[in-house]
């Protein structure tokens, strides 16, 4: 790993400029706040004690979860393979959702049809945002989920 | 300026013998005082890439239909030598190219592919959307010519694509991942290159090793828990979109989506640091 961010920071100074490095510098961030979250996450674990488990299985956190089922699996990802993931996730993740958002805001304001109006009636439907479980966002909005098929369909960020 | 140009022609000649031979010479260039000459080399390999499916007849058929539109006498005043020289190269690149494709489909035994091919390709673009439509409406239209249980090929700029109507059929063909079908190695080897050795590029048993761990927090019960983050994050997104529009000032949605996106993943649990704090 070391190796790798002493090559990347070599191959920057190179160039001189952080963009024209075929984004490797963006990658050393990425895997370096990768390797952050998973030392923080380690010693949070540490701390915690016996409910390391529990805590973590109950975070929030992908990584955390991925740390978890790495520890209780028989074979493990080594701490690169889990940057490699995490990195691969992050930026194949980040694209696509960004870019579907994108397309989606588009497709709703080049509309005619009252497009609009329908999915915002629709969100109505469901009382408390804050409250709502996943199965009510995964049945309660069938035209959301039509419209994003649709957008996903027609202009799918991949 | 002599001896780069005569190195070109050297690098076109050592690509029939092997390939090996070019990274090593390409090495080598990347040292030299002329600058930029490693990365033009590398670009021209890109290109040669695409026209690997291209015939030496379509080349040649294409040089005879543009070859009168441009008058000798002022394309040679126009044009120096040494870069009649260069595109000479050039030219040879992209045939020893070509020659190197069909030795390789050769000796690995490659047949041409048994299904229908798409009708209508142009040369060099192949079946690339033409103006009036968009990639998908080609698509659909292909689709609709083949039916519901079709496969057809399509030539994408030099690439053969094969495209399945039916879900099942592709359904046949992942499950024979990762052992008989396998992804393209070029896109590996260009993740690898960035030290992404991920799930995208694994392959084998490490795929379905990684694969496990990631499904496993992508599953139903893990993404429940991930909810109360997504939720965070819209709500903050939209709040910070209100502000923009009360302002009258323009808000970069895209921009903000990598923030939000990033920091749901790098969030720690008992919201230790505040996410979004400060962005967009």
């Amino acid at each position: 790993m070391l190796d790798y961010v002493e090559a990347s920071t070599k191959s920057n100074s190179l160039l001189g400029h952080p963009y024209l490095d075929g984004g490797k510098g963006i990658i050393k961030k990425v895997n370096e706040h990768c390797l952050h979250a998973i030392a923080e996450l380690k010693k949070l674990a540490k701390a915690v004690g016996g409910n390391e488990s529990e805590k973590v299985k109950t975070s929030q956190s992908f990584l955390a979860k991925m740390l978890v089922l790495n520890k209780e699996a028989e074979a493990p990802l080594i701490t690169d393979q889990m940057i490699g993931n995490m990195s691969t996730l992050i930026i194949a993740g980040y694209e696509t959702t960004a870019v579907t958002l994108c397309s989606s805001m588009y497709a709703i304001a080049e509309d005619q049809t009252g497009l609009q109006e329908e999915l915002a009636q629709e969100a109505m439907l469901i009382e408390s945002i804050e409250e709502a479980d996943l199965e009510k966002f995964a049945t309660g909005l069938p035209c959301l989920r039509s419209f994003m098929y649709e957008v996903l369909r027609l202009k799918g960020a991949i | 300026m002599e001896k780069n140009y005569s190195s070109w022609l050297f690098y076109a000649r050592l690509r029939v013998i092997e390939w090996k031979p070019f990274i090593l010479k390409w090495k080598c260039f990347s040292t030299n005082p002329y600058a930029g000459f490693s990365f033009v080399c590398l670009k021209i390999q890109h290109l040669t890439d695409s026209f690997q499916y291209l015939a030496v007849g379509d080349v040649v058929d294409f040089l005879l239909h543009v070859h009168h539109l441009i008058p000798f006498t002022s394309f040679h005043q126009a044009v120096p030598p040494s870069m009649v020289h260069a595109l000479v190269a050039f030219g040879a690149t992209l045939v020893n190219s070509y020659l190197c494709k069909r030795k390789r489909m050769k000796s690995e035994g490659l047949v041409e592919s048994p299904w229908k091919k798409v009708p209508g390709g142009r040369r060099f673009f192949g079946n690339l959307t033409r103006e009036s439509s968009t990639f998908q409406e080609t698509v659909d239209h292909w689709a609709s010519l083949y039916g519901q249980d079709g496969i057809f090929e399509a030539n994408l700029a030099g690439k053969k694509y094969v495209f399945l109507c039916n879900e099942k059929k592709a359904s046949i063909i992942f499950s024979k991942r990762p052992f008989q079908v396998k992804k393209s190695r070029r896109l590996s080897k260009a993740m690898n290159s960035l030290h992404l050795c991920g799930i995208f590029t694994a392959e084998g048993e490490d795929w379905e090793r990684e694969r496990r761990f990631s499904c496993s927090a992508l599953n139903h019960k893990n993404v429940k828990n991930y909810l109360p983050t997504v939720k965070l994050v819209t709500s903050r997104s939209l709040e910070k979109w209100e502000n923009h529009s009360e302002m009258g000032h323009v808000f970069v949605f895209f921009r903000y989506c990598f923030s939000c996106y990033l920091l749901s993943r790098f969030e720690q649990f008992e919201h230790k640091h505040q996410p979004n704090a400060d962005n967009g």
